[in-house]
């Protein structure tokens, strides 16, 4: 089976030969004996569990040793017997080891209830334990060897061993899953001997992790065999790919390796996007994630919209953020006095930095009021909007004590009578709509 | 809700049990006849995936070969480094997984039934003449058990590199002046693999003294320290060199980085695909006073125990077939790389060789194998490598002959002690 026989060839026929032959064990007594006892046990001890396990029902950790252990019992009654028991204790131990992870995550917890321990059961120690109970398995029925050497494939002119594709996969699993542990350690070095800062730490993190991901798929291509012609020839394939399937995959791929490197956009920065402040929570390959500060929602963007569009950033040189409040003030009082006040409820609240120092201006002589900006600066841009906030409380409150006024826009409203009866200006276009009936006094209330 | 899926789950599990009893209960023709067959390799550590293939190449050959004997049965090879044979087969047995013939050499043939791990076979006396009575003996036990029934045989020889070396060597004394004018040589470090210069320099009789527990004659022990000598001294010749394995000397010549290296018959066929016509087959060099004493290597099927009773009465009727004479001569005149066993086919095959090489029988490699000093060294060499202990003890008095950390006197003696303590 194979498109293109240059490229590589599938041949997965050995495989089904080999899991075929493990049939011909059905034929052995001894063998359906033990199966009979594998599956007969569970089954008649969900039937019974109810009348049985009575005395267990307040600890289920314990209910659940009960099978395994009996089963291993089981094979120590056939070994005794002299009789092939090999199957009933290797499933055994499988059923046991899998039913100790609660207890076993519930003894960890007891010890420290932080250790993230469903994290570690559910990415490392269930996909480990499945892995080697496989290869157990495979081994157990007299095949490993086998089938770890049936060659299945032919990838640019590489032998592809069974044995080699599944140790490639599981290693690559485990680089996937485990590279983001050296790569915070050697960011945490970084940050230690040459001061990186923490922001900056979180991107150099993501370089350290894309380049042991880089560096362990090498390794593995290598140990597979495939070598540096090989890899002429999958850059010859990828550029045709890239050309018609995947760009946008690489295109953004490229971008976020870039944006890595120029700094611009890494995990912790905030930019504006659409008008609202924005963190940046996750560089990923394909997409960044940013949480957005007005409503706490998640933003997944393409990277290479960061490469081709504009973006405001508050933190790609310096973190401060400039933010201003509008207020206005009667004309009765001295702009001089107002600019002052301002000034020093600014430069007073805690948060507005000191240098560059708050400044406000008088920025309009408007209809009912003179009215001010007052200018200041922020340490953290995500503050901003509180600040503001705070701001107009204590100018208002501040303004109270000085007996300044905020005026307001001021209109008079008349009650007119219908139809008016000193006004004539309404009369023709009255008379342009002649089915018009004048309505009365009560209607119009 | 719940009880009902238990209810289902539960006649659901019940049929499959039933569906496993019921395959039990088959005996009728519906089941494929399949054999799984364990054979073990001589290649240290991890079998590479072309020797794997070649592997499943030749027992499906075989296979085709037993076709035309009993068209339904078919084989099923696994394979496993002779270093790992004994714990994969104890593992599989134990479990009822166990393969039903497994195809090994005489010791480790021995070593199996001796951990109960195959049933001995038991041959009827015209059985019994179909397979030479030494091979027999070799494969049966002090209690007169056979461990299993020897198929074929391969010979120890000479492999060189025709484009490097036009004249492969007749002597030790050849072999030392080659070597100073730039040729390279190869032998294995073990004594199974450098028994052959025992011959060379008629050490063998001391040997088997020290086996016995005998004192060897000055004149044996005069002779055993030449030999010790001379492997001391083509140790320290700069284009001897002594590798752990026969699988490095394979290697090794196929890359060109050795000229000539000792092989057995069962590596030709790597060897002639690698160099084509310019491989060269020859025996090995003889000494200053004797010729060479090349042993042989059995090739011998064991039976498992846990096949059914009709897997049992297929692998005999298997067995049975592989050592008479249509099946011996196919095999040996075929693959050209086991000798047969069944002394009626043995100078069928030498004559057909001798014709199709032009040569006189008597100078072929198969009639090595029925040389009274080949067998007095397969007897003697089963002798030691039935003790493991002894063995180990052995090769290390050897490596450090080689090694030069034990001058000749001294290397005699451990050897002595080696040999003769260690036995019951």
């Amino acid at each position: 089976m194979s498109a293109l026989p240059w490229l590589g060839a599938v041949t997965p026929g050995a495989i089904g030969e080999e899991l075929l032959s493990w049939l011909v064990y059905l034929q052995r007594g001894s063998v359906l004996l033990q199966l009979v006892v594998v599956i007969g046990l569970p089954i008649t001890m969900h039937r019974f569990r109810d009348r049985h396990l009575e005395p267990l029902r307040n600890h289920p950790n314990l209910q659940s040793l009960v099978g395994p252990l009996l089963l291993l019992l089981l094979s120590l009654v056939f070994s005794l017997l002299l009789q092939p028991s090999g199957l009933i204790r290797y499933f055994a131990l499988l059923w046991l080891g899998w039913n100790l992870f609660t207890p076993l995550k519930t003894l960890l917890l007891h010890f420290n209830n932080t250790f993230p321990v469903e994290e570690l059961e559910s990415t490392f120690l269930k996909p480990v334990y499945v892995i080697l109970s496989i290869l157990s398995f495979i081994r157990l029925m007299g095949s490993l060897e086998n089938l770890s050497r049936i060659p299945v494939a032919n990838l640019f002119g590489v032998e592809l061993s069974l044995g080699k594709i599944y140790t490639a996969i599981v290693a690559v699993y485990i680089i996937l899953t485990v590279a983001s542990r050296p790569a915070s350690f050697l960011a945490w070095i970084s940050g230690k001997v040459f001061g990186v800062k923490s922001q900056n730490r979180k991107g150099l993190e993501l370089i350290f992790r894309y380049s042991v991901i880089g560096v362990g798929l090498l390794a593995v291509a290598y140990y597979v065999g495939i070598d540096g012609n090989a890899f002429i020839a999958i850059a010859g394939g990828l550029s045709v790919g890239i050309g018609f399937g995947i760009k946008e995959i690489i295109s953004n791929f490229i971008s976020s390796i870039w944006l890595l490197f120029e700094g611009s956009v890494r995990p912790g920065e905030i930019l504006m996007i659409n008008g609202d402040p924005c963190t940046v929570r996750n560089l990923g390959l394909r997409a960044t994630q940013l949480r957005r500060g007005r409503d706490g929602a998640e933003l997944l963007i393409p990277n290479q919209n960061f490469f081709t569009e504009e973006a405001i950033s508050y933190t790609a040189t310096e973190t401060s953020r400039r933010d201003s409040v509008n207020v206005g003030a009667a004309y009765d009082h001295d702009p001089e006095q107002v600019v002052e006040l301002l000034e020093a409820i600014a430069t007073n609240h805690q948060q507005v930095l000191s240098y560059p120092p708050p400044q406000a201006f008088v920025t309009d002589f408007a209809d009912s009021a003179v009215n001010y900006r007052l200018l200041f600066w922020v340490a953290n841009p995500l503050q901003s909007f509180n600040v503001g906030s705070e701001l107009r409380q204590a100018i208002w409150k501040r303004f109270e004590e000085k007996e300044i006024t905020i005026p307001f826009p001021q209109r008079q409203v008349y009650p007119m009578e219908w139809p008016p009866s000193n006004q004539t200006s309404l009369r023709p276009q009255l008379q342009a709509e002649p089915n018009l009936e004048p309505r009365t006094e009560d209607e119009m209330d | 809700m719940a009880a009902r899926r238990c209810h289902w789950s539960f006649i659901g599990l019940s049929s499959m049990l039933a569906a496993l009893l019921s395959a039990c209960s088959q005996t009728g023709p519906s089941l494929p006849r399949v054999l799984r067959v364990a054979r073990s390799t001589s290649d240290p550590g991890g079998l590479n995936v072309d020797e794997t293939v070649r592997s499943r190449r030749v027992i499906k050959q075989v296979q085709a070969l037993v076709q035309e004997f009993d068209p339904g049965l078919h084989l099923h090879p696994s394979s496993f480094s002779e270093a790992n044979l004994q714990r994969e087969i104890a593992r599989q047995t134990n479990s009822g997984l166990g393969p039903d013939l497994i195809i090994t050499n005489g010791n480790s043939a021995l070593a199996l039934l001796h951990n109960k791990l195959t049933d001995p076979i038991s041959l009827s006396a015209e059985e019994r003449t179909q397979i030479s009575s030494l091979a027999l003996n070799r494969i049966t036990t002090a209690e007169g058990q056979i461990a299993g029934l020897p198929v074929s045989q391969y010979v120890q020889l000479a492999c060189y590199d025709k484009r490097r070396l036009p004249e492969p060597p007749e002597s030790l004394d050849a072999l030392a002046k080659a070597s100073g004018k730039g040729k390279v040589f190869g032998l294995a470090m073990h004594l199974e693999d450098l028994y052959w210069t025992l011959g060379g320099f008629e050490a063998t009789a001391a040997l088997q003294m020290m086996l016995d527990r005998g004192s060897p004659s000055i004149e044996n022990k005069r002779r055993l320290n030449a030999w010790l000598g001379w492997l001391q001294n083509a140790s320290f010749q700069q284009n001897v060199l002594f590798l752990n394995n026969q699988v490095d000397l394979r290697e090794q010549l196929i890359k060109g980085q050795l000229d000539w290296i000792t092989c057995w018959s069962s590596q030709l066929p790597q060897l002639r695909t690698a160099l084509k016509e310019n491989l060269g087959v020859t025996t090995l060099p003889r000494g200053p006073v004797g010729k060479a004493t090349p042993i042989t290597r059995m090739q011998v099927w064991a039976l498992g125990r846990n096949s059914s009773s009709r897997q049992r009465a297929d692998s005999l009727r298997l067995l049975a077939f592989m050592v008479e004479p249509w099946a011996q001569k196919t095999l040996s005149l075929k693959y050209r790389t086991s000798f047969p066993i069944n002394p009626k086919v043995m100078p069928i095959v030498q004559r057909q060789l001798a014709t199709e090489r032009h040569l006189d029988p008597a100078q072929l490699e198969l009639g090595l194998t029925d040389k009274p000093s080949t067998h007095h060294g397969n007897a003697l060499l089963s002798a030691i490598s039935s003790d493991p202990r002894r063995m180990t003890e052995v090769g290390n008095v050897l490596n450090n002959v080689i090694f030069g950390t034990l001058n000749t006197k001294e290397a005699s003696m451990a050897l002595e002690q080696a040999l003769a303590g260690a036995k019951p």
